[in-house]
């Protein structure tokens, strides 16, 4: 008889339609994807990881389970096999999620480029038991990754480091603070009978006066040429402020920041303002990797205010006239620091075709 | 001689499984060839049965056949082996026709290289068990019922073929799309391939071992005939009419008549409703069997591990997340409570789920119904009575709602 054989299909049949039902209603149940950067920030060529977390709560398992998302290609994972390049990178994993299970992958990555990268959105692709239905979906991420701008060797930075402390040395003025002790001294004529130390002098049998250091802030403005061009040379340049930023925070200088460039995460202009102290370094490094150039930006000089009194330091890799003889107008009367970081071989010719200003000192910079 | 890399043991399986299908069809074919030259020209040269049975072992040279085309390097070699693969083809199906199925295999076998040297690969249907190969058992059904006289034997043998032919068909396909899976991401980094074919792998063995529990038994004891009437062509009307199939006898049942002392006349049939209450049972059996099996398996799932660079952790049911979880299904009223409270509720829930933007879990329902856009006072304070209220609401406010 065939009857109960008939009956045996159409259970087997309808097994199989229950299953697929299942999978239709319930593969996405209890499933969360979570992709994290496992650090907030590393510094370029350093080594950071990326940790993806696969949980599934339900009693559904699925074989495959694809998770793809688009990642920056200045940061290269160490298996690139999983990896497709474009304009972005394209990375696809393989998870196998059993019932009620937690899957942790921790995938390493060069930081070969500075920059914000941040992943939004995660792509997960299922299929049921039998890999017979593909089932698709997204999931938002929200994760984050500053890789900051690496410092420029000392032996490189201490000459724009010294013109720039030499600078602010010489415009210190002559206004002693009388609390901020700064050493004695011998005693010579001119020299108000106030700030003898009379202890000093009966120790030492000659008449020795207090010196007094100043405490005025000083305020330095670093300014940051991104126009397109050699993405080599402005990387440097970024290098070079970020140097100088590190140095002339731990001297306890106010630095003003500024750039033509845009802001990645706000889509604005560039800028930091009013940065003082230490702990404002990491802050400075974060913005700087936010940093980035393109097309169609303004002449850097534009995006400056008037310095004042203030040391003005421009970082351009561009050596046309146009942006001396701007700086030359935007600091009148003032003086200021034109670093130009160029590459290697860069000739003496070459360098003196690029006009001087007389109230421009200009430094150039060989990577 | 060549060398043949066979990748993993599921390639192997992908094989042998190609190899079984020409087998089936080829049994299948001799058996309906000589059950029909028997009924129609009563010439009896072989019964069905062991032309099916015999046809079978042409799975041997079948597989032979694909080593030789594989291996041998030059054609003339591969002239010599297929002059013995016939004769080998004859020596087990017991009559020529097996010859000529591994002569007109080895043919195509050698156009398939040529073509391979110019082409590359080239999918052979020797190799490739298809579901529409399953139409070959339903001729071979419908010849056996259809035809004058009918051919029990045949018909029995087609049913057996089909189930067995399902079986490889369902193996097949299985094995080739997790092969075809694994082979295309091979390369990728950090593949759970062993964990992928581990469930995979068990859920279609499990799929293959239901199909065979439920169907191979009732083919193998499926001794009735049906006859099919092809439906007759009328002139006048122009009506094809199909008429449905003859009632099958039914299924042999027991006679004790040859064990009862001579002149005693058995009154005893064990019914058939029985036999399919015992059948019933034994597959009843059998799946829980298997599901037992199938628990048992995933018991190993059960455990934490690390594999390639993926620490694979069971979550157990009194981890935070479970609690959590626990706290948002007692949020909604339990299905089996059918009190006009947990009516409201649900009536509440089902309207905020309608909104284009369902309503984040921590907001209040005053949030929540401004989030979805509902402005309904009444909703509002009935939902906050059902919800918080100590009174219990009723069905006066249940009205007011609709």
């Amino acid at each position: 008889m065939l009857i109960p054989l008939l009956i045996s299909a159409a259970v087997l049949l309808l097994l199989f339609l229950i299953l697929r039902w299942l999978y239709d209603r319930f593969w996405q149940k209890g499933l969360s994807c979570r992709i994290t950067f496992t650090q907030e920030y590393a510094v370029e060529d350093e080594t950071s990881a990326l940790s993806e977390v696969i949980v599934n709560r339900k009693l559904l398992p699925l074989p495959v389970l694809e998770i793809s998302f688009h990642m920056d290609k200045r940061l290269h994972f160490s298996s690139e096999e999983n990896s497709s390049l474009s304009d972005q990178t394209y990375r696809r994993d393989v998870f196998t999620a059993s019932m009620r299970q937690k899957i942790t992958r921790t995938l390493p990555f060069k930081c070969a480029g500075r920059g914000y990268f941040r992943i939004n959105e995660a792509g997960l692709t299922a299929r049921d038991l039998f890999l017979t239905k593909k089932y698709i979906s997204h999931m938002p991420q929200n994760t984050e990754f500053y890789v900051l701008p690496r410092t420029v060797p000392t032996h490189q930075i201490q000459i724009p480091y010294a013109r720039i402390m030499g600078e602010v040395l010489s415009r210190r003025r002559v206004c002693d603070d009388p609390f901020e002790f700064g050493g004695l001294r011998e005693y010579s004529r001119g020299d108000p009978m106030k700030y003898i130390n009379w202890k000093a002098t009966a120790r030492a049998g000659k008449l020795l006066i207090n010196i007094h250091e100043s405490t005025l802030s000083q305020r330095v403005i670093l300014a940051v040429d991104m126009e397109q061009g050699s993405d080599f040379l402005n990387e440097y340049a970024v290098r070079i402020c970020c140097s100088l930023c590190e140095r002339l925070l731990a001297e306890g200088i106010e630095l003003d920041l500024y750039s033509n460039g845009t802001d990645i995460q706000t889509g604005e202009r560039w800028r930091m303002e009013g940065v003082s102290g230490s702990g404002s370094l990491l802050a400075v490094k974060k913005k700087l990797a936010c940093l980035q150039s393109g097309g169609g930006l303004p002449p850097v000089c534009s995006c400056l205010p008037a310095p004042g009194d203030d040391l003005c330091v421009l970082i351009s890799r561009s050596q046309r006239e146009d942006i001396g003889l701007d700086f030359s107008e935007l600091l009148g009367k003032g003086r200021g620091l034109r670093v130009i970081p160029c590459g290697l071989g860069t000739t003496q010719e070459q360098r003196e075709k690029v006009r001087l200003h007389k109230n421009i000192d200009t430094i150039w910079m060989e990577f | 001689m060549k060398r043949i890399n066979i990748k993993s043991p599921r390639r192997a399986a992908l094989y042998v499984l190609g190899w079984l299908h020409c087998g089936l069809l080829a049994a299948i074919v001799f058996a309906a060839f000589f059950d029909m030259l028997t009924g129609l020209s009563g010439l009896e040269m072989m019964a069905p049965e062991p032309a099916f049975f015999r046809g079978l072992l042409l799975v041997i040279p079948t597989g032979l056949c694909w080593l030789a085309i594989k291996r041998l390097r030059a054609l003339w070699q591969f002239l010599f082996a297929a002059i013995g693969l016939c004769a080998l083809s004859w020596l087990f199906t017991g009559h020529p026709g097996g010859a000529a199925f591994m002569l007109l295999m080895c043919v195509i076998r050698v156009r398939s290289r040529l073509a391979e040297e110019d082409e590359g690969p080239v999918i052979s249907l020797f190799d490739t068990p298809s579901y529409f190969g399953l139409l070959v058992f339903v001729v071979a059904f419908l010849a056996s019922g259809g035809m004058a006289g009918g051919f029990p034997r045949l018909q029995w043998l087609s049913v057996l073929g089909a189930v067995l032919y399902l079986l490889v068909c369902l193996g097949y396909n299985g094995l080739d799309r997790l092969d075809d899976y694994l082979a295309l991401n091979r390369d990728m980094y950090g593949l759970p391939a062993k964990r992928i074919q581990h469930i995979a792998g068990s859920a279609l063995l499990v799929g293959v071992l239901l199909t065979a529990v439920l169907l191979l038994p009732m083919a193998v004891v499926n001794t009735g005939f049906v006859r099919v009437k092809l439906p007759e062509f009328k002139s006048s009307s122009g009506d094809v009419e199909f008429t449905a199939p003859t009632p099958a006898p039914a299924q042999p049942e027991m006679d004790f008549s040859d064990l009862m002392p001579e002149g005693v006349k058995s009154y005893f049939h064990i019914p058939p409703i029985v036999g399919y209450i015992f059948f019933g049972l034994i597959i009843a059996a059998l799946i829980v069997g298997m599901v037992m099996a199938i628990v048992h398996l995933f018991k190993d799932f059960r455990r934490s591990f690390t594999d390639s660079r993926d620490v694979v952790q069971y979550l157990s049911p009194d981890e935070k997340e479970h609690a959590e979880e626990l706290v948002e299904t007692l949020r909604k009223p339990k299905i089996w409570d059918r009190s006009v409270s947990a009516t409201i509720r649900r009536k509440y829930r089902k309207a905020l789920l309608k909104a284009p933007s369902p309503p984040e879990s921590w907001m209040t329902p005053a949030e929540a119904e401004s989030s979805a856009g509902i402005d309904v006072p009444a909703l509002h304070r009935i939902y906050e009575k059902a919800r918080y209220g100590r009174e219990e609401c009723t069905q006066e406010d249940l009205k007011e709602l609709r």
